[in-house]
């Protein structure tokens, strides 16, 4: 009896280590299913993405700009919808090679709470939208106003994807192993995205300007930052499964 | 083990930097050449001396001098392009102005 | 001099290969600023007037004193780096310690010159020209105040002496050619804001 249960533990810990990234994959085949709703919602079916000189148009614009074509931006944006909330199998996948193979429980958890209040608020960009899309036929103020609401959950609260980004940089430049679990220059990436992401926090003052909502700093450049960091993501996180899957 | 860093090349390479630095605050100041000034070129010198600084401290104080060619190549077509481009915005609209 | 050069014939990368993704990161979204603000400096006649008047308006002397101070503690920075290499520390620590009083210094007078123009009532929804100023000198400083705390933990962790990630000879020399960034784009920014009037 007391030869068998050690023979048992081991074991168990060996079935633990490997097959506790068994089906990780599937984190990142919803990822990829995220940035294609993303896509197909926000930039073709209900053309939100890019913006503009949406910032400093007039109420009556932005009301003519949801009046046209009101089905296909509500459809756009129930795609959309749909689609934030498979980036959380991602978040969490990250979370868990920071907690067990990094060894970093604290990061880990900020990492994923951070990740998932940023989900929280393209959510509420959704929402203010589709209200906006609601009743297109309203006093163009009001629409006006939800539509700048949109815009400034969706790129003021830049906050939260920060602090992410700070989580990861931090548990990849700590991981000093031989062979390390994510590459180095994913921590640089997340750090040049951190300088990147400070700007977006501006976008309440302007309205013309490479800081309004449709300029260079509040738009294009934190965007593209943040598309390219899904793609990054993905790549680094799926030799990383694949590496720890082998060990 | 790393060696330790010329601090001579280095030292000669902080008074070039603030020889130019005056030397184009000076440039500004003098009002010698007026029709420079009409025609972008006195901009194109400074955005051009700026680019030889940005060299400069690439190439001694960030260490460049003994980098592999890719890495000293990708800071120099950095610094060129920027340059350029710059300059050719300033030489294509002060025609205009 | 010469010895030196001969000593070292292996072509090194300073820090690490990854680390220029950050570098080469940054650069290239200054110089889209860069470019954004000379284009939108040419826009018409009338930018064009407020450009030169702003740049005018602009206090060069204490302009021309923080690119100094950023030379300076740059020099102080690659001090320290080759006190680190030779080993000796208390040296290091100084010579940091001279970048951060410079680096603070540089804040310092960034400050009093923003409150020179607030004083004045220009801020920065005052024009085209002090939309830029405002914002790209802000982003510049974000990136001084980075600078400065990575300097600061860099010193704090040679005085304690404590070893683990954060206290490689990789990690030091990376926050040295941070910071030497921060002085190169100052370098274009001084150029472009105060010297094109």
């Amino acid at each position: 009896m007391e030869y068998v249960q050690p023979a048992v533990l081991v074991s168990q810990e060996e079935t633990t280590k490997t097959y506790r990234f068994e089906n990780a994959e599937y984190a990142i085949y919803s990822t990829a299913f995220m940035v294609f709703c993303t896509v197909l919602g926000l930039f073709i079916v209900a053309p939100m993405f890019p913006p503009l000189g949406q910032a400093s148009a007039s109420a009556e614009m932005i009301s003519a700009f949801y009046q046209e074509g009101n089905l296909s931006k509500k459809i756009g944006l129930c795609i959309m919808m749909f689609g934030t909330s498979f980036i959380i199998p991602l978040f969490a996948l990250i979370g868990e090679i920071i907690r067990r193979p990094m060894n970093m429980p604290i990061l880990a958890s900020v990492q994923y709470g951070s990740g998932l209040f940023g989900i929280l608020f393209t959510f509420m960009m959704t929402v203010s939208w589709g209200t906006a899309a609601f009743r297109p036929e309203r006093t163009p103020d009001v629409t006006q106003a939800l539509h700048d609401m949109g815009w400034l959950f969706a790129t003021w609260v830049a906050s939260a994807t920060l602090l992410q980004a700070v989580c990861i940089c931090i548990a990849v430049f700590k991981d000093t192993r031989d062979v390390p679990v994510f590459p180095r220059w994913f921590g640089y990436y997340c750090a040049w995205m951190i300088v990147l992401a400070f700007p977006a926090c501006l976008i309440n003052i302007f309205h013309t300007g490479p800081f309004a909502y449709d300029g260079l700093l509040g738009f294009w450049l934190p965007y593209v930052a943040l598309f390219s960091w899904f793609g990054v993501s993905m790549v680094c996180v799926w030799h990383a499964v694949k590496k720890l899957k082998v060990a | 083990m790393i060696k330790p860093n010329s601090k001579r090349q280095c030292s000669m390479v902080f008074c070039a930097l603030v020889l130019i630095t005056l030397g184009v605050a000076s440039l500004t100041e003098v009002t010698l050449l007026p029709m420079f000034a009409k025609h972008g070129v006195l901009e194109c010198i400074l955005i051009t001396l700026a680019a030889v600084k940005i060299m400069l401290i690439a190439e001694y104080f960030m260490e460049l001098h003994d980098a592999p060619r890719w890495l000293r190549g990708t800071m120099l077509t950095w610094v060129a392009t920027t340059t350029v481009v710059l300059v050719g915005i300033v030489g294509i609209n002060s025609q205009i102005y | 001099m010469q010895h030196i050069d001969t000593m070292n014939t292996e072509r090194r990368v300073p820090v690490e290969p990854d680390f220029w993704l950050l570098i080469f990161g940054d650069l290239t979204v200054f110089s889209v600023m860069f470019i954004a603000f000379m284009l939108r400096r040419f826009e018409s006649a009338e930018t064009h007037t407020v450009f030169s008047m702003g740049a005018e308006s602009l206090n060069q002397p204490i302009g021309l004193t923080n690119t100094l101070i950023l030379l300076t503690s740059s020099y102080a920075v690659v001090l320290a780096l080759s006190h680190y290499r030779s080993g000796d520390l208390r040296r290091m620590i100084r010579s940091i310690g001279i970048a951060i009083v410079c680096g603070v210094g540089f804040i310092s007078l960034k400050i009093v010159e923003y409150m020179e123009k607030i004083n004045q009532g220009i801020t920065v929804t005052e024009d085209r020209f002090f939309e830029l100023y405002f914002t790209f000198t802000g982003i510049h400083l974000l990136h001084v105040v980075i600078g400065i705390s990575l300097l600061t933990f860099v010193a704090y962790r040679a005085f304690v002496k404590k070893q683990d990630a954060f206290s490689t000879p990789g990690f030091i020399e990376g926050v040295a050619c941070y910071w030497h960034m921060i002085d190169l784009l100052w370098l274009m920014l001084f150029s472009l804001f105060y010297l094109l009037g």
